[in-house]
């Protein structure tokens, strides 16, 4: 079954797999849900936003035989981004995840 | 999960043509080719599978790169081959035909690279080759549609070289001449001829000379060579 826990845990183990590509001088890349991961307070640069949302696709398939693709039309043009925090993005997987 | 301590190259449109021969050349250099094709596979070798999709059928591809993810751990080359043509005056093109020919020439394109570059990414390896045509710098008549989509090919392979080399992976693309495959084989003959005294070769393409540019751009050592277009022919 889906749930919340699980998701976190996953964007989480992906954080961890891409954790060198990522410039993180002041320690802002920590895992917990207010982490930002989008935005102007985020220490993700494109590359690393790009390999976090492949590492999350990947792991996701992994564990409940099921793709998802996070970067939907949807998703790039919502106002408030589901990819601002780890928590709003653990929300967002939750969410796409039913359909 | 295989253990393939040898190249896996993914090839789209295997079931006869150019496909066909890329998916058997590769084969016998030792690749574990992974083919598709609409209908069922017309080859039978042991380290070739071979899936049946629609290569714009998003969920399909997506599903196809996964399993081979499962399975291979990796892919190491894509070779986006797959490709539909159709020659018509442009005042006489069915939209069915024009969503054909974009749909499997463009979008299928965009889908496999997207979905198998996921996978090249987290190796930091990977070349992609996509193909083009000798249509698209003739601005041949008759093929407005058919040279449009390869030219978006041109333009996604020069873009996606940029956005793709920070994870090493190349991107290029070839754009054989005419070649006696099932794709011409409605042409007439006088179009033919044309096209190939607007060579600087005057012949038509072999097979061969396709797999040559693609060793090329497959070899270790051209990892400084991406948003390539090679032409065959002198063009």
């Amino acid at each position: 079954m889906i749930t919340k826990d699980k998701i976190l845990n996953i964007i989480y183990n992906s954080m961890d797999e891409i954790k060198d590509m990522v410039e993180d001088t002041e320690g802002k890349f920590i895992k917990k849900p207010e982490t930002f991961l989008y935005g102007s307070e985020s220490v993700l640069d494109s590359m690393s936003t790009v390999a976090l949302i492949v590492a999350i696709e990947q792991k996701f398939n992994e564990e409940f035989d099921k793709d998802i693709i996070i970067a939907s039309e949807k998703a790039v043009s919502a106002k408030n981004s589901p990819f601002k925090t780890v928590s709003s993005l653990t929300d967002y997987i939750l969410e796409i995840s039913k359909n | 999960m295989i253990d393939n301590k040898n190249p896996v190259t993914v090839i789209t449109g295997t079931r006869k043509g150019i496909g066909k021969y890329l998916a058997e050349y590769y084969h016998n250099l030792g690749h574990f080719v992974i083919g598709c094709s609409r209908d069922q596979a017309s080859i039978e070798l042991p380290n070739y599978e071979h899936y049946c999709l629609d290569v714009s059928d998003e969920k399909l591809v997506i599903k196809m790169v996964r399993d081979i993810k499962l399975k291979h751990g990796k892919i190491d080359n894509l070779i986006n081959n797959a490709g539909i043509a159709s020659m018509n005056h442009f005042l006489l093109t069915p939209i069915k035909t024009v969503n054909n020919i974009f749909n499997t020439n463009v979008v299928g394109t965009i889908l496999f690279t997207r979905e198998v570059a996921k996978i090249m990414a987290t190796k930091k390896s990977g070349r992609i080759i996509n193909f083009s045509t000798v249509a698209v710098p003739l601005n041949l008549e008759g093929e407005a549609i058919y040279a449009s989509s390869k030219s978006a090919v041109v333009s996604l392979t020069k873009i996606l070289a940029k956005e793709l080399a920070s994870f090493n992976i190349t991107v290029n693309a070839i754009g054989p001449t005419p070649i006696s495959t099932d794709l011409i084989k409605n042409v007439p003959k006088n179009k033919i001829d044309e096209l190939l005294k607007r060579q600087a070769i005057n012949r038509f393409g072999y097979v061969e000379d396709v797999s040559n540019v693609i060793d090329f751009f497959l070899k270790k050592e051209s990892n400084f060579i991406t948003g390539q277009i090679i032409y065959l022919g002198g063009l």
